[in-house]
C-alpha cells in the first residue's frame, strides 16, 4: 500500500542539530556557486560577437563559461541532495540561474536584443508623445493596457530613455514571474526538492524568449497572479476525492484483473495532489475577488490571447473541482467578448473571412506552428529550429511521465492537469503568425516544470528516514538513509544539464541577426533627422514577404511609428549588383524615400532564405558607386541610401492618431448600458457566493434570473455590431 | 534615482493592498500586494488612456489617492475584526491531521481505520 499521508512523528520538530557532513556538503554548494558564477561570467570580456556562426551566441562562447554554467547546475543539484532545504542558498542559486540565463545576451550586446521588443518602444513612445492610440496603425494598438502601463510608469518616474528598461527586462520580468509562482508551488503537496526544483526549472525550461518588454510578458504576470489567487484562496469547499472503501465490497472485491488494474491506475481512488487552502476571512476573500476582477480587465486591455486563458483556466478548475467560482469565467468571458466586440472593432470589421478562416482550422496552424516554421534556412539555423521542438516535446512528455508516475502513487494533480491542457484550446483560435505552438508552451511551463519537477521527486512528503532493518534491500545503501535521494537528484541532474545546455543553444541561437547594433538604431535615428514627412522604408527581401510573412530584422519604428511605411524589394539572387528594382521603390516613395540595409537583417536573409553570403557585400558596393544614389549613412553593420534627386511626389501627410476607432451601431448605446450592469450582477452574484453556506447554491437564484435576460442582451449586441459593421 | 521612485510608485498602492489583507499569511499578503500594485497603476494609465485623459501627473495623484482610500477602509473595517467568529477561532485540534500538512483533510479511511470499529476484529 502506498503511504499516503505524512506519519505524525514526522510532525514534532526534530530538535537534532545538523550533522557535520550536512555542513561541509552546504558549504560546498555555496563555494561551486561562487566558482561557477566566477567562471561563468569572467571569460566573456574576450567574447567576440561578430564570430558568431548559425548556431548563435553557444558557438562564440569560451568553454570556461559553458564549463562555469554546469558547475552552478551542479550546485543547486548537490543543494537538492541535502537532507533539508536551505533557502537562502537555494534563493540565490536560482537567482545566479536567471542572470546567467536570462542575462548573458543582454550584458554582452550593447543595445537590447531583438527587433520586435524594439516595436513595443515604438508604441509606448507613440502614446507618450500623442496622448492617444491609433486603430489604423497597428493591431497591437487595440489593446494598448500595457503600452499605456509602461509609458505611464515611465513619464510618472520621469525615465525618458527607454533603452536601459528595453534591455533588462528579460531577466527582471523572469524575476517576477516566480513571485506567483512561489505562491502556487505551496498549495501542492509535495516534497520541497520538487518545489524548489519546479522553481528551477521555471527559469531553465523558459526558452521561449517571450519575456521581454512586451504585452505577453506583461499578460502572463497577470495570469500567473490570477491562477496563484485562484487555487490559493478560492479552492473548491469539497476537494472529494475518490474513496478507496468501494474496494472492500463483495461487488468490487473480485476486480482484479489486468484491465481493473490499469483503471485503478488512471482513475482509481487518489489523495487530491495539492494541500487544504489556507484560511480566508469572507472579507479577505471579497478584497481578492475585487483584485482578481481588476486583474481580468488588465489583462484584457493589455493582451490579446491572455485572458483567454485565464477565462479557460478558472473554467478547467472548476469543471475538476479545484474552484468555488463557478461565476468567474463567466465574467472573463463577457469582459473578452465584450473588449473584442468594442475595442478592436478596427482589426475585425476589415477581415471578417479571415477570421472566421483561421478559427477551427486547427490543422493547418499545427503545421504553420511547428513544421512550417522551419523554411528554406541554413542546415545550422534549421537544427537550432528542430533543437526548439526536441526541447519542447522532451519537456512535456516528461511532464506526462511525472503526471502518471503521481497518479501510481495514488495522487491526483489536478491543478497541474488542468494548467497542462488548458492551452491547447487556443489552437483554435487564432494562428497568431504561425507561433501559437510557442505560446501553448509557454503557457504550458508553470504545469510543465511542475510535473517534471514530480517525475524525479514524485513524494507528497518527505518519506521517514529508517526502514525496517531486517527487510533487505538491493543497494539499500542508496535508496535508505540520508542517501536515498541521490539516485533522484543524478537523474535530475543529468536532465538539468542538457537542459541548460539546451536553453543557450536554441534561446540565443538566432543572435546572429536578432541582436541589435547601435548602427542600427542609429540608422533610423539618422532617416528621422533628415525628413520632416513620412518615411518610406524600402528594405530587401530575399524571398516575397507576402508569401513568408517577412519584416525586416531592424529597429523599425522604434520611434515616430506613424511616420514609417515599408515597402519590400524582392532581391534579384542572379545580379546583386542590379539596382533597377530598388531605385524604382525609390521613386514611388517621394521625398522621404530611403533604403535601409543592416548586417543583422542580411544575416537573415542569409541564413532563413538562402541568399548568397556576398550578396549584400556587393549590393552595398553597387549601392555606394550608383551615381543616381546618395550614401546617408553607413558604416559596417548597417546603411542608409536615398536618390540623389527624390521626386516631389507623392508627398503624403503624416497620418494623425485617430484614437481607440470606437465604433458605433443602432444597438451599442443600449449594449454599453446592459454590459456595466450584467458585469455589476454577475460580480454581485459571486460576492454573495462568498457568504453562503455552500450547500445552499440555490440562494443565488434571483441574481441568476437576473443576469440571464441581460446575458442574452449583450450577446445580442455583440452579434449586432458584428453583422452591421463592417 | 529613477529606480527608487519607481520602487515608490509601486509601493504606495502595495502598501494600501498589504494593510487591506490584515486576515492572510504573510507571504500571499506580499504577493498579493505585488499583484495589487500592477493592477492598480496599470487599471490607471489604461482609464487614463480610453478617457483620452492622458496625464502622468494626474496618474500618479490618482494613484496615491486611490491607496489612500484603500488604507482608509482597511482602517474603517478594522474594529469589525474581533466580532469575526468564522476566521476567529482555530479550527479544533484533528487528531489524524499531521501539523507539517497544515490543517489537513481528514481522510476518512485514515478515520475507519483507526475506529472502535474494527477493534472488535482483534480482541481474541
Amino acid at each position: 500500500m502506498t503511504v499516503r499521508q505524512e506519519p505524525e512523528e514526522r510532525a514534532r520538530p526534530l530538535p537534532r542539530s545538523p550533522e557535520p557532513t550536512d555542513r561541509w556538503a552546504t558549504l560546498a554548494a555555496a563555494a561551486l556557486l561562487v566558482f561557477g558564477t566566477a567562471l561563468f561570467w569572467s571569460p566573456l570580456r574576450h567574447v567576440d560577437l561578430d564570430a558568431a556562426n548559425g548556431f548563435g551566441l553557444i558557438s562564440v562562447l569560451p568553454g570556461a563559461t559553458l564549463v562555469g554554467a554546469a558547475v552552478v547546475v551542479l550546485s543547486f543539484m548537490l543543494t537538492l541532495a541535502l537532507p533539508r532545504p536551505h533557502r537562502v542558498l537555494l534563493v540565490a542559486q536560482i537567482l545566479v540561474l536567471i542572470a546567467m540565463l536570462h542575462g548573458v545576451a543582454q550584458a554582452l550586446e550593447p543595445e537590447a536584443r531583438f527587433p520586435t521588443a524594439w516595436q513595443t518602444a515604438g508604441f509606448i513612445e507613440y502614446i507618450e508623445r500623442t496622448h492617444t492610440v491609433s486603430w489604423d496603425l497597428d493591431a497591437r494598438f487595440s489593446t494598448p493596457g500595457f503600452f499605456a502601463f509602461v509609458g505611464f510608469i515611465m513619464k510618472a518616474v520621469g525615465q525618458h530613455d527607454i533603452s536601459p528598461v528595453l534591455k533588462w527586462a528579460p531577466p527582471v520580468t523572469d524575476l517576477m514571474y516566480l513571485v506567483p509562482y512561489m505562491l502556487i508551488l505551496r498549495v501542492l503537496r509535495a516534497t520541497w526538492r520538487a518545489k524548489w526544483f519546479a522553481a528551477w526549472l521555471f527559469i531553465a525550461a523558459n526558452w521561449v524568449g517571450q519575456d521581454y518588454l512586451s504585452p505577453q510578458a506583461f499578460a502572463y504576470l497577470l495570469y500567473l497572479y490570477f491562477v496563484a489567487i485562484l487555487v490559493n484562496w478560492f479552492r473548491h469547499h469539497d476537494e472529494t476525492t475518490q474513496r478507496a472503501g468501494r474496494r472492500r465490497s463483495a461487488e468490487t472485491a473480485q476486480r482484479t484483473g489486468g484491465l481493473w488494474r490499469l483503471y485503478n491506475w488512471l482513475f482509481g481512488p487518489k489523495d487530491p495532489g495539492e494541500l487544504p487552502a489556507p484560511q480566508a476571512s469572507v472579507r479577505d476573500r471579497t478584497i481578492l475577488l475585487c483584485l482578481l476582477f481588476l486583474l481580468i480587465l488588465v489583462g484584457t486591455a493589455a493582451h490579446q490571447l491572455t485572458p483567454f486563458l485565464m477565462t479557460a483556466s478558472c473554467a478547467g478548475l472548476v469543471l475538476v473541482r479545484r474552484c468555488s467560482l463557478r461565476g468567474l469565467p463567466f465574467i472573463a468571458g463577457v469582459v473578452y467578448a465584450a473588449w473584442v466586440s468594442f475595442m478592436t472593432v478596427g482589426y475585425w470589421s476589415s477581415r471578417k473571412g479571415e477570421l472566421f478562416g483561421g478559427l477551427g482550422n486547427v490543422f493547418q496552424n499545427v503545421q504553420q506552428s511547428t513544421g512550417g516554421r522551419i523554411s528554406q534556412t541554413s542546415p545550422q539555423t534549421a537544427d537550432v529550429q528542430q533543437l526548439r521542438i526536441v526541447i519542447a516535446v522532451v519537456v512535456v512528455g516528461l511532464a506526462i511521465l511525472g503526471l502518471l508516475r503521481r497518479r501510481a502513487r495514488g495522487i491526483d494533480d489536478r491543478v497541474a492537469l488542468v494548467l497542462l491542457l488548458v492551452p491547447f484550446s487556443s489552437f483554435g483560435l487564432q494562428n497568431y503568425g504561425g507561433e501559437i505552438a510557442l505560446r501553448i508552451y509557454f503557457f504550458m511551463l508553470p504545469a510543465a516544470c511542475l510535473l517534471v519537477a514530480y517525475l524525479f521527486f514524485p513524494a507528497p512528503f518527505d518519506a521517514p528516514r529508517v526502514r525496517d532493518p531486517r527487510v533487505r534491500m538491493r543497494l539499500g545503501r542508496l535508496r535508505t538513509g540520508s542517501r536515498r535521494h541521490w539516485p533522484a537528484v543524478a537523474a535530475a541532474s543529468v536532465f538539468a544539464l542538457l537542459l541548460v545546455g539546451g536553453f543557450l543553444t536554441v534561446r540565443y541561437g538566432n543572435e546572429k541577426y536578432e541582436q541589435v547594433r547601435p548602427s542600427d538604431v542609429r540608422a533610423f535615428n539618422v532617416m528621422t533627422q533628415k525628413t520632416k514627412g513620412v518615411i518610406g522604408v524600402v528594405w530587401m527581401s530575399a524571398d516575397n514577404p507576402d508569401l513568408v510573412g517577412g519584416t525586416p530584422v531592424m529597429p523599425w519604428s522604434y520611434r515616430d511609428f506613424e511616420r514609417f511605411n515599408y515597402t519590400p524589394v524582392i532581391a534579384n539572387r542572379g545580379d546583386p549588383a542590379d539596382l533597377s528594382e530598388i531605385i524604382q521603390r525609390l521613386r514611388e516613395q517621394g521625398p522621404g524615400g530611403f533604403f535601409v540595409t543592416t548586417r543583422s537583417h542580411e544575416d537573415f536573409q542569409v541564413l532563413t532564405a538562402g541568399l548568397a553570403p556576398d550578396f549584400a557585400p556587393r549590393m552595398r558596393a553597387a549601392l555606394a558607386a550608383d551615381p543616381r544614389i546618395e550614401t546617408v549613412y553607413a558604416d559596417r553593420d548597417a546603411a542608409v541610401y536615398r536618390l540623389r534627386q527624390p521626386p516631389g511626389e507623392p508627398n503624403p501627410p503624416v497620418p494623425r492618431p485617430s484614437g481607440l476607432g470606437l465604433r458605433s451601431s443602432p444597438w451599442t448605446p443600449a449594449g454599453l448600458i446592459y454590459l456595466p450592469v450584467l458585469l455589476g450582477v454577475l460580480f454581485a452574484r459571486e460576492l454573495r457566493r462568498l457568504r453562503l453556506p455552500p450547500n445552499e447554491p440555490w440562494r443565488l437564484r434571483p441574481l441568476t434570473v437576473l443576469a440571464v435576460p441581460l446575458f442574452l442582451s449583450v450577446v445580442a449586441v455583440i452579434v449586432e455590431r458584428f453583422v452591421v459593421i463592417s | 534615482m529613477t529606480l527608487a521612485l519607481a520602487l515608490l510608485l509601486f509601493a504606495a498602492p502595495a502598501a494600501a493592498c498589504w494593510l487591506l489583507l490584515s486576515g492572510l499569511d504573510p507571504l500571499g499578503r506580499l504577493v498579493v500586494a505585488t499583484a495589487g500594485a500592477f493592477a492598480v497603476l496599470a487599471a490607471t494609465a489604461q482609464v487614463m488612456l480610453m478617457a483620452n485623459a492622458w496625464s502622468p501627473l494626474h496618474g500618479v495623484v490618482a494613484v496615491v489617492l486611490l491607496s489612500a482610500l484603500l488604507a482608509a477602509l482597511s482602517r474603517v473595517h478594522r474594529p469589525s475584526r474581533p466580532s469575526r467568529p468564522a476566521a476567529a477561532p482555530p479550527p479544533e485540534p484533528r487528531p489524524h491531521a499531521p501539523a507539517a500538512t497544515r490543517h489537513d483533510l481528514p481522510l476518512p479511511r485514515a478515520r475507519r481505520d483507526d475506529g472502535e470499529e474494527e477493534d472488535w476484529l482483534f480482541k481474541e
